[in-house]
């Protein structure tokens, strides 16, 4: 206890110490901090927050409101909330940061509340998606989605394609258990009726016993969650040799992006994706940044929602650098700055509600189909304006 | 009974054939634990590097998979000698701890190359398509792919017990390990002996990686991902006994499968409570004793 007063107070006198400071030098660089996973097992998203973010800079400049922006990386190397806690005090008291971002999970953004509440850091969350979170920090502002979103959008595309029966099977994780709450409130809601539910563990590797349960059910609808990579792989390929790809609806969240179809077989045409990202979709930004990042990672690399996220993430912290006007860095303004406010994303309009900090956005269903030989991810619906939901039980 | 008898036969099939790849993979393990007393944590590596062999080889050199498959073993075997020669020898009458230390950090740096030399993305295993599809069996359609890794399974633990058992190698081998200081004092190259035994535990495990990898996917985190199935499999085997590590597969394969199809949620704590019940029933290994 007393180290930790200790150390609040070293902090607050740090940072009172750099406010005269930064008040004489109005031109001097600002520096943010990014949280994020270069190694370890999100790696994959990690390299698409930085693919994000030098995208953005590409297309933006290094430098916004006459302030020159520096980035500093902090490496997660794997699922460890305590080293979030001390990356964010190290880049805020030492490095000098004036706002965080990155976080891929909730647990990072959660560690790091208790600093960021102590430091008055603005923070925006790029991917960490818990409906939790918010509560957590009156600075953090989302970037990417309230998971509920697209879980919500899930349940309303299969009871408007008339299904009444479903199956959710989700990955034994905190996401998996909110998608699984958000979509069973929203379907039954509309009238469906949840069948059965599982939870699969994370470390799980054979699929093909939860398929072969999934399949003995009687049901129209699969909703699923689990992570991309190895268990979305395994799993999609045990539903199909299962026959359920075929005979339902099958949908889940972010498994097989277009920069992960090479993984999988023809087995994966038909399942469906609800996620606030397409890679079809036309717009001048979206197009833009297509093509900035096939020039600079080659034409093999497809976008991703991740890299997107980052990308808008950017966008909001730009914002509240601009809105700084040359002065010293004031938090509440920089904060203030990203409120309300309504962005031209990739992935269409982009409003953060003054209210809640939660994203207003699109949200799309997507279809795997095999175009022109290669498999591609083309959607099917598109539900406008889609609002965080109030937290379900 | 209508429901039970389509529920027993689906996990005699996928328990058998998950529990097959297993025993693939982790009988090098079991030889080179049983054989040289080397707790090798890093024995996965030879699983994955396998895996990832076979599937990049057919398109950077434009073979087929079968032969890219082979080839893949016999690199494998080829860089089993070699890290014997340089890295492992140094650990034979280590302790443990630093055993486990030294192979638990080759396999940390082995998955850091892994990632650096193709990204941290699973990798794309595609099958050749003589292996897709199904075919009918015990009454319900059955993945040839599942078949195939039965067949290859069955191939192994014929050609070990061959050689173990009816070849002047094998009894050789034998030797060098049940008494090393007579085995040497008659004039057999006891180092030679150990590399090749080494050697073949690392193409062994190549092969599990590469016939498995439909069920275990290929990512640089594999080889300390699946560690703990691994040696599950080599603590109740007892020491380099290939038979047991047969039955104790498919017995983790059948357990596996039965309770996440009975009770998912339990995940791989059925596994695991079996692991513990059996290790305080048979302490030095399941079918030790029983003969």
């Amino acid at each position: 206890m007393k180290r930790h007063l200790l150390k609040t107070l070293l902090a607050t006198a740090a940072i009172a110490a750099l406010a005269p400071i930064s008040a004489l030098a109005q031109q001097e660089t600002i520096r943010i901090g990014i949280i994020t996973h270069d190694t370890g097992p999100f790696a994959t998203p990690g390299r698409e927050f930085r693919a994000g973010i030098e995208i953005f800079r590409e297309l933006n400049g290094d430098s916004v409101g006459g302030r020159k922006v520096e980035i500093i990386y902090r490496d997660m190397g794997g699922p460890n909330p305590a080293n979030a806690r001390r990356y964010a005090e190290e880049l805020v008291v030492r490095d000098k940061v004036s706002i965080l971002g990155g976080f891929y999970l909730t647990s990072d953004a959660s560690a790091a509340s208790a600093v960021i509440n102590q430091t008055n850091t603005p923070t925006v969350l790029f991917v960490a998606a818990s409906p939790t979170l918010l509560p957590q920090s009156q600075w953090f502002v989302r970037a990417g989605q309230n998971i509920g979103q697209s879980a919500v959008a899930a349940a309303q595309f299969a009871l408007k394609s008339g299904k009444r029966k479903a199956y959710v099977a989700v990955s034994d994780y905190a996401p998996g258990h909110d998608v699984q709450r958000f979509f069973r409130s929203a379907f039954e809601a509309g009238g469906g009726k949840i069948v059965d539910e599982l939870r699969a563990p994370l470390n799980t590797v054979d699929y093909a016993p939860t398929a072969e349960r999934i399949k003995n059910a009687d049901i129209d609808v699969l909703d699923i969650f689990v992570p991309p990579g190895a268990a979305a792989v395994s799993f999609t390929k045990a539903l199909a040799a299962q026959g359920v790809m075929k005979r339902n609806l099958v949908i889940g969240m972010g498994e097989a992006e277009d920069a992960d179809l090479n993984l999988f077989d023809d087995s994966i045409i038909g399942f469906h994706q609800a996620l606030y990202y397409a890679e079809s979709i036309d717009n001048p930004e979206n197009r833009a940044f297509t093509a900035a990042l096939k020039k600079k990672f080659g034409n093999d690399r497809s976008p991703t929602f991740t890299a997107v996220s980052a990308y808008d993430g950017m966008g909001l912290i730009y914002r509240m650098i601009e809105s700084q006007k040359g002065k010293a860095f004031d938090a509440k303004t920089a904060h203030q700055a990203s409120l309300g406010v309504t962005m031209r994303s990739p992935r269409g309009a982009l409003t953060i509600d003054a209210g809640t900090r939660e994203p207003v956005q699109d949200i799309h269903i997507r279809r795997i189909d095999k175009v022109n030989g290669k498999l591609m991810n083309t959607v099917v619906d598109t539900f406008k304006a889609v609002r965080a939901p109030v937290v379900a039980n | 009974m209508d429901q039970l008898t389509p529920a027993i036969t689906f996990i005699l099939l996928y328990g058998v054939s998950f529990g097959i790849v297993l025993f693939v993979i982790s009988i090098g393990l079991v030889l080179t634990l049983g054989l040289m007393r080397i707790v090798n944590l890093a024995h996965g590596v030879f699983a994955v590097l396998g895996g990832y062999l076979a599937f990049k080889l057919p398109t950077l050199l434009g073979i087929s998979f079968l032969a890219s498959a082979v080839l893949a073993v016999l690199l494998v075997l080829l860089i089993g000698i070699f890290l014997e020669r340089v890295f492992f020898r140094w650990l034979f009458g280590m302790s443990e701890l630093e055993q486990v230390l030294a192979t638990i950090g080759f396999c940390f740096a082995f998955i850091a190359l892994l990632t650096f030399a193709f990204g941290p993305n699973v990798l794309a295993t595609k099958y050749p398509e003589w292996l897709s599809g199904n075919i009918s069996v015990l009454g319900r359609p059955f993945p040839v792919y599942r078949v195939f890794v039965m067949v290859v399974g069955l191939v192994i633990l014929l050609g070990l017990w061959l050689l173990f058992d009816h070849t002047s190698f094998g009894a050789t081998l034998r030797a060098c390990v049940d008494n090393q200081s007579m085995a040497k004092a008659t004039g057999i190259n006891v180092n030679w002996y150990f590399s090749v035994a080494f050697a073949i535990g690392a193409g062994l495990a190549a092969i599990g990686g590469i016939v498995g990898a439909g069920m275990l996917p290929l990512e640089p985190l594999y080889p300390f991902k699946h560690l703990p199935l691994f040696l599950t499999i080599v603590a109740l085997s007892g020491f380099g006994n290939i038979k047991a590590s047969l039955v104790v597969s498919l017995v983790v394969g059948l357990v596996d499968t039965a309770g996440r199809y009975f009770v998912p949620e339990l995940g791989a704590f059925t596994v695991f409570t079996l692991l513990v019940i059996l290790v305080l029933w048979r302490p030095q290994g399941l079918l030790v004793g029983l003969k």
